[in-house]
């Protein structure tokens, strides 16, 4: 099979999405399928700014990037307009601003789909809300090769799919690929009848390898004895870390040994959340990490907090469930079917740093409760959530794809 | 459209034969062109089937022996276990897949090796073919729960169609006095059990069981039909069973007859159809038991349950000794008896062969609406009186309960239901009336391209924001209608079918009413919207 990926950044940029098809972009070329990826030069989506070459073979995936037009305040106040006016009338105009205002806007990545896409079996669009998924989506139709999806919605947040260009994306496509169960009834409710598939997101264990919390904890600098919560990921408002802080500040008054790992690109939420008052000397603050603090990171905590309320998956959550360690999340629908809740982790209601406190404390009373979670959750990912299983899920999706390609051919 | 059927080996006596068979006549009703591709050639099947069969195997499809079979528009491909056959599914590059899962007998309930390993192979290789499948389809909740369960089979589209049987064959009636002169039953009392003579089917435990049915059931006799000597697993299971009942003394009870000819009136000899498998995946002689009137008593294992609904006796799994007290239960207790009778004479319409063929018709609607040029679903082929018999049976039931006047029995119930789910089915069938797959097309020469184009994207300003909302909208109100009949029938059905006449209470006699009342409402709302239902 021939496969082009068609995304608004891959690797070496960072991101859930990115890896996510990197990870199936290279798992499908050890089986033996040709897979070419289009995408920008890119690593920043705030900029789109083209710092990356123009070709490189990464792994047997060929990595086509196409320049964009960098994106400044002009274009981030378009899309915010765009955001503001689009609900109250649904507008085309409005939808335009959106369209534009959030890149990346690639005419050399459009025109080359037009000219090469039938070469291959399938067309895959990967994540919808960025303005690659309409470029890319008009090309591979116009050359009427098959398309397939992968969203990656936050079914809370409607800016990722209730636009009217991203509906009709999702109904041209000849097979869409979800993360969980919740993304698929959003579809399903956006009125997309062909076939949806839930990979979910899975990971290579070999990229986590063994680890002994002693020496991880030697590494980061951290007691033996320490009660560790670990807030990893990119530091956005929704991301949860207030609430995490604001339990923790209620912990510290009663355990003097605990610490907060927020380890992640900072915002300014975040920066705002620093510069608040209330103790802090409990926290461990760092930006964006290596990977190897990351793996430490994850082996030396007791519990992996991230009372998220916008995921549309949580890789974070299978992550840590890589080194057995219990989770905690929202109860958003996304996590709420990632996370069982008092088998594999906790989820508490969204915001509710008081149900976060009472779970902490549970944990910090009783090692043995968060072990026996952490064992069931690395069950689960290995039973779910491995590279190999998604891959599967991916195949499966380009062969329904590519047959009905054929079928209206 | 062009169909194609896949099996291993197409015979005509057994479950998986009949289905087969009973597709291809579905396929050939809707005019589409059907092929069976087997690898053997076909055994007991009638000449007009024969026609449509090809034999070939994986290896000479891939060397385009059979070029049609990769331009085909429908694939069902039946896995009653491994074959080459299937190895074509990840390939096929066009039409919608139908994976049909018949289930795999475990491994280890086999009691030997090289058939065991055979159908490991076949268990492991079913997540690879599911997940490249459309749809799938399996034979019962069980069979579905096993997909999804074990081989990550998608639940969304994963569908239970339970087999059929031909209901006109198998019907109550009087014993054969040449069968029983020939088993020398006259005057016993039969306990029968069909089906392959394979360890899984655990006739062994049958033959436990005999020696305490036969102290308090003395003119017992157990009547074992089915394939003896097939191969040599067979022959020694049957060797050694043979020789356990003479060591319990009870050769002269137990009756090995091999495959018969007149399996129905074999169902009509036995007093009791009884069956100790462990794994069944359905169990067709079930249903022809209780088809003729044969009260039925299994094991509580695997389909068997889901099968015989609360129509028959299930007894522990493994356990000579439940088996032998059910048994013994219906073979002495006359009220019982004719209890499970009527319950099983009930429960076998639910397999009635024109249920299979509405079902099985809906299942390729939804398969093939992908496809370009489908015939979507006909509404000239429905019966011009279905809807007023849908609409209208309800509103007599308020007012006369047939039950009442003493007409209908449990069976008429039940034949009602099976007509009146006939029916709906059949709106359900033809809701969809949008012609999702329609492709402008022009056969004009050299221009027709062109004409083509013009069609398609010069009348996109009608079509796709007036024309598809509002047929989008009439589709989502017929889905709508039929699935409020089909719980306004569940509800009422299940009332008047548990409740004897003389024992329903006020507020059961008005919860019929408001369903009477619903019933009316919607028929006056589907006549407001459709100004041609009338």
């Amino acid at each position: 099979m021939r496969l082009l990926n068609i995304s608004h950044q891959y690797p070496p940029a960072l991101g859930g999405a990115e890896k996510h098809l990197a990870d199936m972009s290279e798992e499908l070329v050890i089986r033996g399928h040709h897979v070419d990826v289009y995408t920008t030069r890119s690593t920043d989506y705030r900029s789109w700014a083209n710092t990356l070459p123009r070709f490189e073979q990464r792994n047997g995936v060929g990595v086509h990037r196409f320049d964009a037009f960098q994106r400044r305040e002009a274009g981030w106040k378009m899309m915010n307009q765009g955001y503001a006016r689009y609900w109250q009338g649904r507008r085309g105009r409005d939808a335009a601003a959106i369209f534009l205002g959030s890149g990346p806007l690639s005419p050399g990545l459009f025109v080359e789909t037009l000219r090469t896409a039938r070469r291959y079996d399938v067309v895959h669009l990967n994540q919808l809300h960025y303005s690659h998924a309409l470029t890319g989506y008009l090309a591979a139709r116009a050359s009427r090769t098959p398309i397939i999806l992968t969203p990656h919605l936050h079914t809370e947040q409607p800016v990722t799919w209730d636009i009217g260009y991203l509906r009709r994306i999702i109904l041209g496509c000849a097979a869409i690929i979800v993360n969980t169960r919740a993304e698929r009834e959003l579809v399903r409710t956006i009125g997309y009848t062909g076939p949806i598939l839930i990979a979910g997101v899975g990971i290579d264990l070999q990229a986590y390898p063994a680890r002994e919390r002693r020496a991880a904890r030697q590494a980061l600098g951290l007691r033996e004895s320490t009660f560790v919560v670990l807030a990893l990921g990119r530091k956005a408002d929704y991301k949860g870390l207030d609430v995490t802080l604001a339990a923790m500040r209620r912990l510290a008054q009663r355990h003097q040994d605990i610490a907060l790992l927020a380890y992640g690109a900072e915002t300014e939420a975040s920066a705002a959340l620093w510069a608040g008052p209330g103790n802090m000397s409990f926290v461990d603050r760092r930006g964006e990490i290596s990977n190897e603090d990351k793996l430490n990171a994850l082996a030396a905590c007791d519990v992996m907090c991230m009372p998220s309320t916008g995921e549309s998956f949580g890789i974070t959550y299978v992550e840590a469930w890589a080194y057995a360690r219990p989770v905690i999340g929202a109860r958003i629908r996304a996590v709420s079917e990632l996370i069982d809740d008092g088998k594999d982790g906790y989820l508490i209601p969204p915001g509710d740093d008081v149900a976060l406190e009472a779970r902490l404390e549970a944990l910090l009373a009783a090692a043995e409760t968060g072990r026996v979670l952490g064992e069931a959750g690395w069950k689960k990912l290995t039973r779910c959530y491995t590279r190999a299983r998604v891959a599967d899920v991916f195949e499966s999706a380009c062969a329904m794809a590519r047959r009905r390609g054929a079928n209206s051919r | 459209m062009q169909v194609f059927i896949t099996i291993a080996n197409l015979v005509g006596h057994d479950a998986i034969g009949q289905c087969v068979i009973q597709q291809a006549r579905t396929f050939l009703r809707r005019g589409d062109q059907v092929t069976i591709v087997c690898e053997v050639a076909p055994v007991a099947v009638d000449s007009a089937i024969a026609a449509l069969v090809r034999v070939t195997n994986h290896a000479q499809l891939s060397a385009n022996r059979l070029d049609a079979f990769w331009r085909g528009d429908l694939y069902v491909f039946h896995y009653p276990g491994l074959y080459s056959l299937m190895d074509t599914l990840p390939h096929l590059d066009r039409g919608a897949v139908i994976f049909y899962y018949h289930n795999v007998t475990p491994p280890e309930l086999w009691g030997n090796d090289e058939v065991g390993a055979w159908c490991r192979r076949s268990i492991d290789a079913i997540a690879g073919y599911v997940r490249f499948a459309d749809l799938c389809v399996t034979d019962s909740d069980f069979n579905t729960r096993d997909l999804i369960d074990n081989h990550r089979a998608d639940p969304e589209r994963t569908l239970t169609l339970s087999l059929s049987i031909p209901l006109d064959r198998f019907v109550p009636g009087p014993r054969d006095p040449d069968l029983l002169t020939r088993y020398g039953a006259l005057g016993k009392r039969i306990i029968l059990f069909v089906g392959r003579m394979a360890p899984n089917k655990r006739v062994d435990l049958l033959i436990e069981a005999m020696p305490l049915v036969l102290a308090r059931v003395p003119d017992a006799l157990l009547l074992l039909v089915g394939d003896d000597r097939g191969n040599d697993t067979f022959k020694r299971y049957v060797s050694g069973m043979k020789a356990r009942a003479a060591e319990l003394g009870i050769g002269r009870q137990v009756h090995f007859s091999g495959v018969v000819d007149d399996l129905p009136a074999h169902m009509r000899l036995a007093d009791v159809y009884a069956s100790a498998s462990l794994h069944e995946g359905f169990g067709v002689p079930l249903v022809e038991a209780m088809a003729c009137g044969t009260p039925v008593v299994v094991s509580n294992a695997t389909a068997h349950p889901w099968v015989l609904g609360e129509a028959g006796l299930l007894c522990e799994p493994g356990d000579a000794r439940d088996l032998a007290d059910k048994l013994i239960a219906v073979l002495t207790d006359d009220a019982l008896h004719g209890t499970l009778v009527n319950r099983g004479l009930a429960r076998a319409q639910d397999f009635a062969p024109d249920r299979y063929d509405a079902e099985w018709a809906r299942i390729i609607s939804r398969a093939v609406v992908h496809l370009p040029r489908q015939p979507y679903p006909d509404l000239m082929a429905a019966p011009a009186h279905s809807l007023q018999t849908v609409f209208g049976r309800p509103a007599q039931t308020a007012e006369q309960p047939a039950s009442e006047t003493g007409a209908e029995s449990m069976a008429d119930v039940q034949a009602t239901r099976t007509r009146l789910r006939g029916h709906i089915l059949h709106l359900d069938n033809t809701a969809d009336v949008m012609k999702r797959g329609y492709v402008v097309r022009s056969n004009a020469p050299l221009v027709g391209k062109l004409i083509a184009w013009i069609r398609r994207n010069l009348t996109s300003h009608l079509r796709e924001p007036y024309l598809d909302p509002m047929i989008e909208k009439q589709v989502a109100f017929n889905h709508h209608v039929s699935y409020t009949l089909h719980q306004m029938l569940d509800a009422m059905m299940a009332i008047q079918a548990r409740l004897p006449a003389d024992g329903r209470s006020d507020e059961q006699q008005r919860a019929l009413a408001r369903l009477a009342d619903d019933v009316a409402a919607l028929k006056a709302a589907v006549d407001t919207a459709s100004p041609s239902a009338d």
